[in-house]
């Protein structure tokens, strides 16, 4: 599914590069590399890859610098690869406008993961499907406000509907904890972190096989949550 | 004539006032046999005041007394006799208290003079000792600084120390002077013996304001230096651990993606031996990598002012997410978690107390044989929230020996070290059942908002 598509790499350790174009030439990505920041704003104003992955720890720019730029004039879905940890971090690149992080080192099932989520996102950037989003037993339809769990209709209050919908939108990528505060609760409300812990805790109940190992619904501590949905064409 | 410099103090002003006298009464016998008609009681009376203004107050006094004697005896008839009578001991009476008075009068204003000569020097004085201490840069300089100035201007002061210590250690008899500056007492300034003279007294209050207020400004000064300090040394430090943190990564990714990607290529081509053996190294890979993160995680915790981030968080979010990144190493236990319905939420550093979770299933998986069960459990106690886990293992050699020695090494020093920080308890205990179980302890703060 990934034929003809194209990731351009952002990274300054050879051994890494090298590694990550044999990991997506066997998923059959066209790669562009480069090892620079500025090289990278470059390639990506030239060759238009459908995705980028970047290192945060470049030699010339910081990464940060690199995301605030590319987001002048571009809306590419960037994966972010982070060598620090701290929570802080990945919040701060999130609202920056990265798409997804993953901090080094990191497994190549999970890499693979994030980039075919965010591939997804703009195979079906065609909006032939309708805001109908799924995963496991769930289907959500966001313009008929109504959750179907195998079928049948789960009662949602509004505000557990609210917070689903700014989630399943994101279709798979973390929002963070700051943002759907604000989406859901209201601007001002940033901070109240424990509404967004009661209500996880909700929909958990009511939308997961066993809530106490979500296998969608998924809380990043410190960071945000994400659901692990994808469009789904509209069924029965 | 004896040289007045042979004669002891004392004796100096008396001798010398009944040497004035002797030569002015000399003097007025040898002029008034000279002219009859001379007035001698003004010439008696500038000896007065002459007397009163030069040597002060009680030789004025002695020669007012000589003076109307040798006036009684010399000049008021009968002469050569003290005896008086009439009209006489009326002028005798009059000499005598004018000579009084003007004695007084020549002497205040010598003693005035004296005073504003001491007060400009005792101004001067404290004038450039502040001079001098807003230059001094260290406490010790404070200290030399005032003790020269002390000597120069109340030299007569035996001798005296200035100290921080506590005062009720000065000897027996000094005199402790607190030095009282705006925020706090900077020292003492100990006397050995009491200044007698109350001008004294009071330039040494002064004095000792402006110490206070010298050492205080040195001690913030020094504070902030000390913060200036701490502050890049702690930017140094975050930067060294970053640093330390990609180039330990960096290695790392590559091992464990590049184990990976082999593994995957591995098995595509049916080569299950080796695909195992990617499988493994990959394994260590990640088993490194949790070694270093701990590393780093406690570091940076050990370094001091780290600040939490803490916020709300919920039990069941946290194990959650702890048994998400352990699921490869806990492949084969069962793991049950169990948080009451009504679980308060936790107020911590949640990415910290993940850590310590993830470091429990760590060392159980370690420690427990596969295929036996684990348990995940929090507890609501009255004044702490307890989060711990229980396995089926061998449990701790004993009670303290497990504390440090054998199971845990860095994981479970950082376990401590975000308890400590935290101010929770870690507790590391056999079940009498058999088992190990660990325990965060976390206080109770204030319970979480009402959700609207």
């Amino acid at each position: 599914m990934n034929e003809g598509r194209s990731v351009l790499v952002i990274e300054d350790d050879r051994a890494i590069l090298k590694l990550l174009r044999d990991v997506f030439q066997a998923e059959g990505l066209q790669v562009h590399a480069a090892g620079t920041a500025r090289l990278g704003l470059v390639e990506a104003g030239s060759r238009h890859p459908d995705i980028i992955v970047l290192d945060l720890g470049l030699p010339d720019l910081d990464g940060k610098e690199f995301l605030r730029e590319l987001r002048g004039w571009s809306q590419v879905p960037v994966l972010v690869l982070t060598a620090r940890s701290a929570e802080s971090e990945k919040v701060e690149v999130l609202d920056l406008g990265a798409d997804d992080y993953l901090t080094k080192p990191f497994g190549v099932p999970e890499l693979l993961a994030r980039l075919r989520a965010l591939l997804r996102r703009v195979n079906t950037g065609v909006a032939d499907l309708g805001p109908h989003y799924g995963f496991g037993q769930v289907m959500v339809d966001l313009q008929g406000r109504t959750v179907t769990r195998g079928g049948a209709l789960v009662h949602l209050t509004d505000i557990e509907f609210r917070l689903l919908a700014a989630l399943v939108k994101a279709e798979g990528r973390i929002v963070t904890q700051a943002s759907l505060l604000r989406e859901v609760w209201g601007p001002g409300q940033a901070d109240q972190t424990h509404y967004l812990r009661i209500y996880m805790g909700h929909l958990r109940k009511k939308l997961e096989e066993n809530p106490a190992e979500p296998a969608w619904l998924i809380t990043e501590i410190g960071v945000g949550c994400r659901c692990l949905c994808e469009r789904r064409p509209v069924t029965g | 004539m004896v040289p007045m410099d042979l004669l002891p103090p004392t004796l100096r002003r008396p001798l010398g006032t009944v040497g004035i006298c002797l030569i002015v009464t000399a003097v007025s016998v040898g002029l008034k046999l000279l002219f009859h008609d001379l007035q001698v009681e003004l010439l008696l009376l500038s000896c007065v005041v002459v007397v009163a203004a030069l040597l002060g107050r009680a030789p004025g006094i002695l020669a007012a007394l000589l003076m109307a004697s040798s006036y009684d005896w010399f000049f008021l008839p009968p002469t050569h006799s003290f005896r008086v009578s009439g009209p006489h001991l009326v002028s005798l009476a009059i000499l005598l208290g004018i000579a009084l008075l003007v004695g007084e009068l020549a002497a205040r204003l010598r003693r005035e003079a004296k005073q504003a000569r001491q007060a400009q020097h005792r101004a001067q004085a404290t004038a450039s000792l502040a001079r001098d201490l807003a230059g001094a840069m260290t406490s010790e300089q404070v200290l030399s600084l005032a003790r020269t100035r002390f000597e120069a201007t109340l030299g007569q002061i035996p001798s005296f120390v200035l100290h921080t210590a506590d005062p009720s250690q000065a000897p027996a008899g000094a005199v402790c002077l607190p030095l009282r500056a705006p925020r706090k007492v900077r020292g003492f300034l100990v006397l050995m013996a009491p200044l007698d003279r109350a001008e004294d007294q009071d330039l040494l209050e002064t004095w000792a304001s402006l110490l206070a207020l010298a050492l205080e400004r040195i001690h913030f000064v020094e504070v902030a230096r000390e913060a200036l300090l701490r502050m890049e040394g702690e930017k140094l430090r975050g930067h060294i651990l970053s640093t330390l943190s990609h180039d330990l990564r960096t290695p790392l990714t590559g091992m464990l993606a590049g184990a990976q990607h082999l593994e995957q290529e591995l098995v595509r081509e049916a080569r299950e031996a080796l695909a195992e053996q990617a499988r493994n190294l990959a394994g260590e890979a990640r088993r490194m990598h949790e070694l270093v993160a701990n590393l780093l995680e406690l570091s940076r915790l050990q370094s001091g002012g780290v600040q939490l981030r803490s916020d709300w968080n919920s039990a069941e979010e946290l194990f959650a997410s702890a048994l998400r990144h352990r699921s490869l190493v806990l492949a084969g236990r069962r793991v049950s978690v169990e948080v009451e319905g009504n679980f308060p939420l936790l107020w911590c550093d949640g990415a910290l107390v993940e850590r310590v979770l993830v470091n429990f299933l760590d060392n159980a998986a370690r420690h427990t044989p596969p295929g036996t069960s684990l348990r995940l459990w929090a507890g609501d106690l009255t004044d702490s929230v307890q989060l711990g886990l229980d396995d089926e293992g061998p449990g701790f050699p004993s009670e303290d020996s497990g504390k440090d020695a054998g199971r845990g090494g860095i994981g479970l020093s950082l376990c401590r070290a975000i308890a400590k920080a935290h101010g929770a308890a870690l507790r590391l205990e056999t079940r009498p059942e058999g088992g190990a179980r660990v325990t965060i302890g976390l206080p109770k703060g204030k319970p979480a908002p009402e959700v609207i």
